[in-house]
């Protein structure tokens, strides 16, 4: 079972639209799970036409203070860091709960145990199929502030169903913060995708730089290549010592096929399902 | 000073240039000041023709635990992670925490105040420069790896107030997605600027940005970049609209010379002025 | 009674700051038989926090003890705070002892929402 990241800091360069097609092509003949690891905005599920259900929802823990044992010492909201509890002196202390990530630095700071655990909703999970494409969606709610909490929560999930797959593929989303961190953690690939532009470059770059402080394999691919003079990607490539794998010129059909819900097709697909071999 | 700020939930769609183009046409008229609160991977000084920051300082607004020696005797620390962040290392029998995870929480250092120290980490550089249209930017940039988005977000923010205190506007360029540093982009604004395509994807994300905004309660408007790569898909977007009495601000077409403009790193009103009343459209709607 | 209003500097000359997390003062007013007893001024130290700051501010404001609080828009998780400790949020703008006057005699609106920036709805910048 391999896992695969697609990434590439830069939005917009074509993460979904290739991690949708690889999935859809590796699926003719292997288990392959695709993971929407984009829990801010997950598409795949549009990309691809599936209509999905939710499975479960994704809860954090969030404290709830006893009135009758709190001592009003204000521990509390001194420990924790996200600013979630509020003390005014002579009153019990308040939960702001938005700010909470459920650190429980609150409950074990507390010297009386007035703190015990709470839930509260900050995603959901989605699950989809199409013939042997399975699609495993993270969407956070809105408001909520933390992303990589639902995309753990996701990875936590698939854990005991990974052995069933030939192939796992995170669609992560765009950037290089946290919820892109905690994807790229644990995988054995990463592919990142970008455009011959110096924005695209720019953020390339960065993406590099990041699968390389993890230690993750990775590979280029040039999307929309003919767009613009794809030397400063060559350069960078160069300068990270790393392939560039495939190269997807710019197409309207590829455009229409994203607009309408289809996974698109091109050689280039066949290239990357190479290198996984 | 009010501020504008321009989102999209999807990446990829026209933020930052729409941002520079927008920033160049009201420094006409007024005193603004930038700032590119798209900390992962920030671009609007490079599209406004920025080579390098000046006044650069590097920022620490998050922490880390550190393990020392005496944390040996504090297995149980590994249990409490709540980011799974802590492990036991069975050859030196002691914690190891995985830098990547570790949200510098502090549970850590509660149950192992002598073995764990929280250690506070520079996550970020921010720096500023004046741009050749008169008015400056603040550009911040988190340090590959590190966390903590947000909370720089809010340090390009003040710094912007603070270089520029008798601006007008406040013109703000944020990251893709909804999370936590677009939602500290969004904070305080007075205006939000969604910008979109006439895709599902597109649609289905501004929807989800428009939530958060919708949660401050902040006034926006909608912004159809290359509306006309599928008409039918910009009329579900107007009547959406319509539908919650959102302001439609302009439409813009698709055209190679968008791509042209940003490839050369030029800012898209100076690469074909022609656009300059297209984009004063917009303004005129807002201001 | 004691009333906070988020100010852009120290005394009742000033005015009602529009932002509430990182206005630069606090001035608080004490308020007895209708009349102004005492004022003070308190910096907000969370103008620079680099998150939080809303409550950060709304916390430093509840520990004056009091009872409402004046300002011009309040967003979701100060108004959250205020709330919960039951400190009432009335709307005011302009200078501080006008907006401390249209208070004593009730003429404020009390705010039992978040506001955003522009609360009477939709008007230009």
């Amino acid at each position: 079972m391999k896992k695969i990241a697609i990434t590439g800091g830069k939005g917009g360069t074509g993460k979904s639209t290739i991690a949708t097609a690889l999935a859809f092509e590796l699926a003719k003949k292997n288990k392959v799970l695709l993971i929407d690891a984009d829990v801010d905005c997950p598409n795949d599920d549009l990309i691809l036409g599936i209509k999905t259900k939710k499975v479960k929802d994704v809860e954090n823990m969030i404290p709830k203070i006893d009135p009758e044992k709190c001592i009003k010492c204000g521990r509390c909201s001194e420990v924790c860091r996200e600013h979630a509890i509020v003390f005014v002196k002579g009153k019990n202390p308040i939960l702001i709960s938005d700010q909470c990530t459920g650190c429980k630095a609150c409950k074990i700071a507390c010297p009386v145990g007035a703190i015990s655990e709470s839930k509260q909703k900050i995603g959901e999970i989605f699950i989809g199929k199409r013939n042997n494409l399975h699609l495993i969606s993270g969407k956070m709610k809105p408001g909520v502030e933390e992303s990589s909490l639902i995309v753990n929560a996701v990875k936590k999930y698939i854990k005991q169903k990974e052995k069933n797959y030939d192939y796992i593929i995170f669609d992560t989303a765009a950037g290089t913060h946290c919820p892109v961190i905690a994807v790229l953690l644990d995988v054995d690939l990463g592919i990142a995708v970008t455009e011959p532009t110096p924005l695209g470059n720019h953020d390339l770059d960065l993406i590099l730089k990041l699968m390389k402080s993890i230690g993750i394999k990775s590979h280029i691919v040039l999307n929309r290549s003919d767009i613009a003079d794809k030397a400063i990607i060559i350069k960078t490539a160069k300068k990270h010592k790393i392939k560039i794998l495939a190269e997807i010129p710019y197409s309207k059909q590829i455009e229409k096929d994203y607009s309408a819900g289809r996974p698109i097709g091109h050689p280039a697909i066949q290239k990357i399902i190479g290198i996984l071999k | 000073m009010k501020t504008i700020t321009v989102l999209s939930g999807k990446g990829g769609v026209g933020k930052s240039s729409l941002t520079a183009s927008l920033a160049i046409l009201l420094a006409k008229k007024y005193k603004i000041v930038a700032a590119d609160c798209d900390v992962d991977a920030p671009n609007l000084a490079l599209l406004l023709g920025i080579k390098e920051l000046k006044k650069k300082e590097e920022i620490s607004t998050n922490y880390k635990a550190v393990v020392n020696k005496e944390a040996r005797n504090c297995k149980n620390i590994v249990d409490v992670c709540a980011f799974s962040a802590i492990t036991w290392d069975k050859k030196n029998k002691i914690p190891k925490i995985n830098k990547f995870l570790c949200e510098g929480c502090g549970a850590c250092q509660l149950l192992c105040p002598k073995g764990i120290s929280l250690k506070k980490v520079k996550n970020a550089t921010i720096g500023e420069a004046k741009t050749k249209y008169k008015f400056s930017i603040v550009s911040g940039q988190l340090k590959i790896g590190e966390a903590g988005s947000g909370n720089v977000v809010e340090v390009v923010k003040t710094r912007a107030r603070k270089i520029a205190v008798d601006a007008d506007f406040m013109i703000v360029d944020s990251s893709a997605g909804i999370g936590c540093p677009v939602i500290a982009a969004v904070r305080d604004s007075d205006f939000v600027i969604g910008i979109t395509e006439p895709t599902p994807s597109g649609l289905s994300d501004l929807k989800r940005a428009f939530d958060v905004v919708n949660h401050f309660k902040i006034p926006h408007g909608i912004v159809i970049n290359k509306y006309d790569l599928n008409k039918k898909f910009t009329k579900q977007i107007e009547n959406f609209a319509k539908k919650n009495k959102i302001l439609i601000l302009g439409k813009l077409p698709y055209d190679k010379k968008f791509v042209e403009a940003m490839v050369n790193l030029v800012p898209v009103v100076e690469y074909n002025p022609e656009y300059e009343k297209l984009f004063s459209k917009i303004i005129e709607k807002i201001i | 009674m004691k009333i906070a209003i988020s100010s852009t500097g120290k005394t009742l000359e000033d005015n009602v700051d529009v932002k509430f997390g990182r206005c630069l003062y606090f001035v608080i007013v004490e308020i007895e038989n209708k009349e102004i007893k005492e004022i003070k001024a308190i910096e907000n130290i969370a103008i620079e926090q680099a998150g939080g700051a809303g409550i950060t501010a709304a916390e430093l404001v509840a520990n004056q003890k009091v009872e409402a609080v004046i300002s011009k828009n309040l967003g979701p998780r100060a108004h959250d705070v205020f709330s919960q400790l039951s400190i009432k949020v009335y709307q005011g703008e302009g200078k501080i002892s006008e907006a401390v006057q249209q208070f004593i005699k009730g003429e404020l609106i009390e705010l039992s929402e978040p506001t955003g920036p522009q609360h009477r709805g939709m008007e230009k910048l």
